[in-house]
């Protein structure tokens, strides 16, 4: 092994070396005990290491243009060391929730207070973008209706991260003639939750039934109905923004597995060489890499875009998303090969990376609805 | 010859560009022919008209903007060429097929870095004004992704008078050599020292006695590369380049530099790109086969959309890295590289699926159609030319990852020795 390659492998440009660094400072020697904590059933999601992170000014960021950069670099860290906090999803409803015009029509100090307790990790938000009125899943999964003095809503929200251990739940149901997005308390009186099985096992999802759920006027999040571009645009600015986001964390975890099998392909020996001296073992990681740093640069654009306001960004991060859904799961897969036997073991934090990224491909929409998504905006002329 | 001193303001520099341009160059039309990767024959009439105008070019000052003066530059900075360079977007600069790129963007280089003093005033400033064109004869018939392996063998031509070198062995798959007047030759001068240490480079002309140079035709039908057969050609000492013996730390310098050629130098690309529209032909082929609403046809069409997008991103990246000190410096090129090779034949298999039959027949007349074939059978250019995608994955796998290398079996032997037993081996 020469220097300057293992000075290469773990090289960070400078604005990622020093969030690189604060992180190490949080997560300690053992960063990933928290997922299999959360993994194995025996935690549930530490509120304390959520307010530290918090307060090293890791979690609960408002993004906005200018941040996103800088959140794409936060979320590589959460994604390389496996984290099970709902870090995406509280970060998506704090910039629902704070979102150019959405927090003047809200309501007042009532929605201030949630916001300051999201941003320092006293509470957390999850997302319900399993199903997302005018981009995937159902749109018909809930139903409001107008009540006195506020709403009542019925249905179900289908897997739900972290459902029944967070504060809040982000929604969008079917309202006044088209989609309305909500701020559902998660201990609210009609709330009731379905655990499922998860692949992805650090970050458990739920079915969410809700029973005649009363929500005060306050609850409504941004235009209500088909009022100016109604919630639909209002999500499509989420999505614009959970993107980038969601495939950093992705390149983060593609990022760990490929360490941790070159390491393997450099030390392991068969048949009297290193087994990375073997061309069939060597190009298969010089591929995995490959595609880390293509998906790094899709994703480059796609901040960039979102941060830009390009008329393309909507076509760019749904490329992103497609390219790292696919390659993401390919990078695991080449990972699992290169490790052998190795990765079949429980105790070897392989699975907990493959079972993220196989989650992360399938989540915010898989590869074949970005595709199609990105044939539909050219022909629409975007 | 124009000479626009370097206290010329760039902007100055700009209005005369400018200018010249548009009293002497022809403007582009809207739809250019499309040649498929510029790998289409030149004819050398064709050839000897874009050398005049090379040479007209020149005289006015706007060849080697940024050379040194002493080798017919200008002396001036990046700048003022990318002054030059917008200027004359809207216009058909001279145009010398592949060799011409080859010329200033490979050789020229190679000569700059290791050419004696008087070996670059008597070329250089002919490379610039069309005179002369250079060709690349690196790989033997025997020889392509171990280019150190070339077997094209010259020795001193002791006894027989001077210091000339004789040559003999054959090259292959030079692009444009035929219409070239030089070829910047790789030759073993030294059989019984190690592979790498035996190797020399030369200035072979092509038009010299003991050279014969034949166009091969290609499988897209055209003919644009060559073989050259070397029967004692005699090659004088002033045209050797670099040590003899250096050969193999030189040809870094063509290697690098031919890769630059093929994928973009990476810091000429640290612009981001932008998508683009959707696939032409893929969006056009599908049309054609009345395909345009498969769901299938249209999940190919995204995934080659985004494929192409990532890769010109993969450039941008890779840029900014290389700038903010990056360790693997320009072996992370090589990352492009391969990211084209495998991109470019997966677009064209994708091209097959979507079209079916409308992309393997065409109407005499559809010069379109005729293309997508064009395009599917130069699919593999980027992955076999300039270093292979295996040789791409080697040097990354070595030198970005840290991957050990393969035993070499070649160690602590002469080059005569390693070709012996492995020709015992192979029988």
């Amino acid at each position: 092994m020469n220097n300057t390659a293992a000075i290469a492998a773990g090289w960070l440009e400078p604005g990622e070396a020093e969030v690189a660094a604060t992180f190490a400072g949080l997560v300690g020697a053992s960063p990933l005990d928290r997922a299999r904590a959360v993994g194995e059933g025996r935690r549930g999601l530490d509120r304390t290491f959520i307010q530290r992170a918090a307060a090293a000014g890791l979690f609960g960021q408002t993004i906005g243009a200018g941040g996103i950069a800088r959140a794409c670099i936060v979320a590589e860290q959460w994604g390389r060391t496996a984290s099970p906090e709902p870090w995406l999803e509280t970060n998506v409803v704090i910039e629902a929730l704070s979102g150019a015009g959405v927090f003047a029509a809200g309501a007042g100090a009532g929605r201030a207070a949630i916001l300051s307790d999201l941003q320092a990790g006293r509470a957390l938000a999850s997302w319900a973008s399993g199903d997302l009125p005018g981009f995937w899943g159902r749109d018909d999964g809930v139903v409001a209706t107008e009540a006195a003095d506020g709403f009542v809503l019925n249905g179900e929200l289908s897997a739900v991260v972290h459902a029944d251990s967070v504060d809040w739940i982000l929604l969008a149901a079917r309202d006044a003639g088209s989609f309305s997005q909500f701020l559902l308390p998660a201990r609210a009186t009609g709330v009731s939750f379905a655990p499922l099985n998860s692949l992805d096992i650090t970050r458990p999802s739920l079915n969410v039934r809700l029973d005649n759920v009363r929500l005060d006027a306050a609850a409504l999040v941004g235009a209500r109905g088909a009022a100016r571009g109604g919630a639909v645009a209002d999500i499509a600015r989420q999505v614009q923004v959970a993107l980038p986001l969601a495939v950093s964390q992705s390149i983060g975890a593609m990022r760990a597995v490929v360490d941790t099998a070159v390491a393997h392909a450099r030390a392991r020996v068969a048949f009297g060489r290193p087994i990375g001296s073997f061309q069939a073992v060597k190009h298969m990681l010089v591929d995995a890499s490959l595609g880390i740093e293509m998906s790094a640069a899709m994703r480059d654009a796609a901040a960039r875009a979102v941060a830009a306001g390009q008329d393309d960004a909507a076509e760019i991060v749904s490329m992103a998303k497609a390219f790292v859904a696919r390659t993401g799961i390919d990078v695991a897969h080449a990972a699992w090969q290169v490790l052998g036997g190795m990765a079949y073991m429980w105790e070897n934090d392989f699975h907990l990376y493959l079972r993220r990224l196989t989650a992360d491909a399938a989540a915010l929409g898989g590869e074949v609805w970005h595709n199609e998504n990105v044939v539909t905006l050219q022909e629409k002329g975007q | 010859m124009t000479m626009h001193s370097v206290s010329t303001g760039v902007e100055a520099f700009r209005a005369a560009a400018r200018e010249w341009l548009a009293q002497n160059l022809a403007r582009r039309s809207g739809h250019e022919e499309r040649s498929a990767r510029g790998l289409t024959h030149r004819t050398i009439e064709d050839i000897a008209t874009q050398r005049a105008l090379q040479k007209r070019v020149h005289e006015a000052g706007f060849a080697g903007i940024t050379w040194p003066v002493e080798y017919g530059g200008q002396g001036l900075t990046a700048a003022h060429e990318a002054a030059f360079l917008e200027e004359a977007e809207p216009y058909r600069l001279p145009d010398m097929g592949i060799a011409g790129v080859v010329t200033i963007k490979v050789c020229a280089e190679v000569i700059l870095r290791h050419a004696s003093e008087d070996f670059k005033r008597r070329h250089l400033p002919k490379m610039l004004s069309g005179e002369e064109v250079w060709v690349e004869f690196f790989s033997d018939s025997a020889a392509g992704s171990d280019l150190a392996g070339v077997v094209t063998t010259a020795v001193r031509a002791d006894g027989q008078g001077g210091d000339d070198w004789i040559l003999n062995g054959e090259k292959v798959w030079s692009s444009g050599a035929y219409y070239a007047d030089f070829g910047l030759c790789l030759a073993r001068t030294d059989w019984d020292v190690a592979k790498h240490k035996g190797l020399t480079w030369f200035a072979v002309a092509t038009a010299q006695p003991g050279v014969t140079v034949e166009p091969l035709r290609e499988i897209t039908g055209d003919i644009e590369f060559c073989r050259e057969i070397f029967q004692n050609a005699r090659i004088p000492d002033s045209e050797r380049i670099g040590e003899a013996g250096s050969g193999w730390e030189v040809a870094q310098t063509a290697l690098r530099f031919e890769r630059e050629a093929s994928s973009g130098s990476l810091t000429s690309v640290a612009k981001m790109p932008r998508p683009g529209p959707l696939a032409p032909d893929l969006v056009e082929l599908a049309a054609r086969a009345g395909r345009s609403d498969d769901g299938h046809v249209r999940q190919l069409i995204a995934k080659a959309h985004a494929d192409d997008f990532a890769s010109r991103a993969l450039g941008e990246r890779l840029a900014r890295l290389m700038a903010a000190g990056h360790p693997a410096g320009g072996a992370l090129i090589s990352y492009v590289k391969l990211a084209r090779g495998i991109v470019e034949p997966n677009h064209a298999k994708a091209a097959i699926e979507i079209g079916g039959a409308a992309a393997v027949s065409w109407a005499k007349d559809d010069r379109l159609g005729a293309t997508f074939a064009l395009d599917y059978l130069n699919s593999r250019v980027t992955a076999i030319a300039g270093g292979t995608n295996e040789i791409q994955r080697n040097t990354l796998g070595e030198r970005v990852l840290g991957l050990p290398r393969e035993p070499n079996v070649e160690r602590n032997l002469t080059f005569r020795e390693s070709q012996r037993r492995a020709l015992a081996e192979s029988t």
